[in-house]
């Protein structure tokens, strides 16, 4: 697998929340490669920037899903996906764990969790994947 | 006239007076008695029947069924409750039960047989109605289940579309905060923020209740205090939380959740100015039907509240006011920190 950029793709379809977790990653000194609002632009956007933190809502504006995208990019570009999830519904629980994600999240989140969950993910992403 | 004879009329009386059919017959299946219950039951005079072929009262399709019940009465047999369909006179047909017992002389031979005939059509009646109403119910049951999984699939999007908007609302102030430089108008922000933070907690636990109405406070206060806690992370305050499982609806869960936190924040902001510290947070339900709340600290004590009068909007009006909504009283303790005790009527839900 090609090395990850250490940067991180927001994918949220309510522009105010990815501004938001823009933000937090930003001022924890990670680069924000771009942000996304369906399943497919997160896919184009984690293959052209590759990745290494994927923030990944569930609910997505279109047909797909945050675990449709999650698993694409999985295959594709192998980042890390942490789960940013506003229900905790099983059926979206029992998705969310087919892609053996690296965190998952219930929304609201608060920077401090944010903060530790994306450090944890980064310290597990072996520094040889980094370019 | 003799005991036998006697005997014979009051059997016969009985005999007459049933409401059930009872016809005497011989071995060839001729009718040679006939009673007033089979005259309702079948519409035939005894004098029309007496002589007949018991196969007159047959449907067509069941004129074999009397070979085998003269087969078991010459073999000694009774027939009991045997459900079949007979002809009336007029030609409709109708349910019955029937009982045929071999009547033998007095040397025990089998001459004939007894038949008593119950006519069934109400029970079949009823019987038909009580499975009609059996599968009206099932279909009520099907619909009324059908209706309850919509409305539980509409609240989960109701409470996830207004979680979505509190977190939104979340977002803006916290973006907000961040571009202030203003620390009074920031630390309004925040505190803004963290109460919606606390109804969207709310509604984040109400979507993962099975009944979608109540979810246990102890989870909630967790996972609210933490939060409070994490904004105050550079005063570096210990957290003790001491939450019994309690069971609570929106109507509590909601002035409780806000109640905490003005109270906490309160303490965060006024107790340690050092930094340092320890805030402890208890909720007792006890047997009264009470359930109390106790917020401490070891911080330096609130300030005296002044000769000034409580103006409204401020921490402690809005604190007056959760409490009153929730039906409870307060008391504050001051000694080396602050205690905060509230006492509440236990929610109707738990």
């Amino acid at each position: 697998m090609r090395g990850l950029n250490r940067c991180a793709l927001v994918v949220d379809d309510e522009a105010i929340i990815a501004e938001l977790w823009s933000v937090y990653l930003e001022t924890m000194g990670l680069d924000v490669c771009g942000c996304a609002a369906t399943a497919d632009e997160a896919v184009a956007l984690a293959e052209e920037h590759r990745p290494v933190i994927v923030l990944m809502d569930m609910r997505l504006r279109g047909k797909k899903d945050g675990v449709d995208a999650a698993l694409a990019i999985h295959d594709s570009v192998g980042s890390k996906v942490i789960f940013m999830t506003g229900s905790r519904e099983a059926a979206t629980m029992q998705r969310i764990e087919s892609d053996h994600p690296t965190a998952v999240l219930i929304k609201p989140v608060s920077e401090r969790l944010l903060v530790s969950t994306v450090n944890a993910a980064l310290a597990a992403s072996e520094p040889s994947h980094l370019e | 006239m003799g005991l036998g004879v006697l005997n014979a009329a009051y059997l016969a009386a009985i005999v007459e007076s049933s409401d059930d059919g009872i016809i005497g017959k011989d071995l060839s299946g001729v009718i040679c008695s006939w009673n007033r219950g089979a005259e309702a039951i079948f519409g035939y005079s005894a004098s029309e029947m007496i002589g007949s072929p018991v196969q007159r009262l047959f449907p067509p399709d069941r004129i074999d069924e009397e070979n085998l019940i003269l087969g078991k009465i010459r073999a000694g047999e009774r027939v009991e409750h045997h459900e079949t369909v007979r002809r009336r006179k007029d030609g409709s047909d109708f349910p019955v039960s029937l009982t045929i017992s071999p009547i033998r002389d007095e040397s025990g031979i089998i001459v004939g047989a007894s038949k008593i005939v119950r006519d069934i059509s109400e029970r079949h009646k009823v019987q038909a109605a009580l499975l009609k109403a059996n599968f009206d119910l099932k279909q009520v049951v099907v619909e009324r289940t059908t209706a309850l999984a919509e409305r539980d699939l509409l609240l989960q999007e109701v409470y996830h579309r207004v979680k979505n908007n509190l977190q939104v609302i979340y977002g803006l102030l916290t973006l907000h905060t961040l571009k202030i430089n203003d620390p009074q108008a920031k630390e309004v922000l925040i505190g803004l923020r963290d109460r919606v933070f606390a109804l969207g907690l709310v509604h984040q636990q109400l979507m993962g209740s099975a009944d979608l109405k109540t979810f246990d406070i102890a989870p909630f206060l967790q996972q609210l205090l933490n939060n409070l806690i994490d904004g105050a992370a550079d005063k570096k305050i210990d957290l003790a939380i001491e939450a019994r499982p309690l069971d609570v609806g929106l109507d509590f869960a909601i002035p409780l959740g806000l109640l905490v936190t003005e109270i906490v924040t309160n303490s965060l902001k006024h107790a340690f100015p050092m930094g340092g510290g320890r805030v402890w947070v208890a909720l007792r339900p006890d047997d009264a039907g009470r359930v109390t709340l106790t917020i401490s600290d070891d911080g330096r004590g609130m300030p005296q509240q002044g000769s000034a009068p409580v103006k409204s909007g401020s921490g402690t009006s809005i604190i007056n006011r959760l409490v009153a909504q929730l039906g409870g009283e307060i008391a504050i303790g001051r000694g080396s920190g602050t205690t905060v005790q509230i006492t509440l009527p236990l929610p109707e839900a738990s």
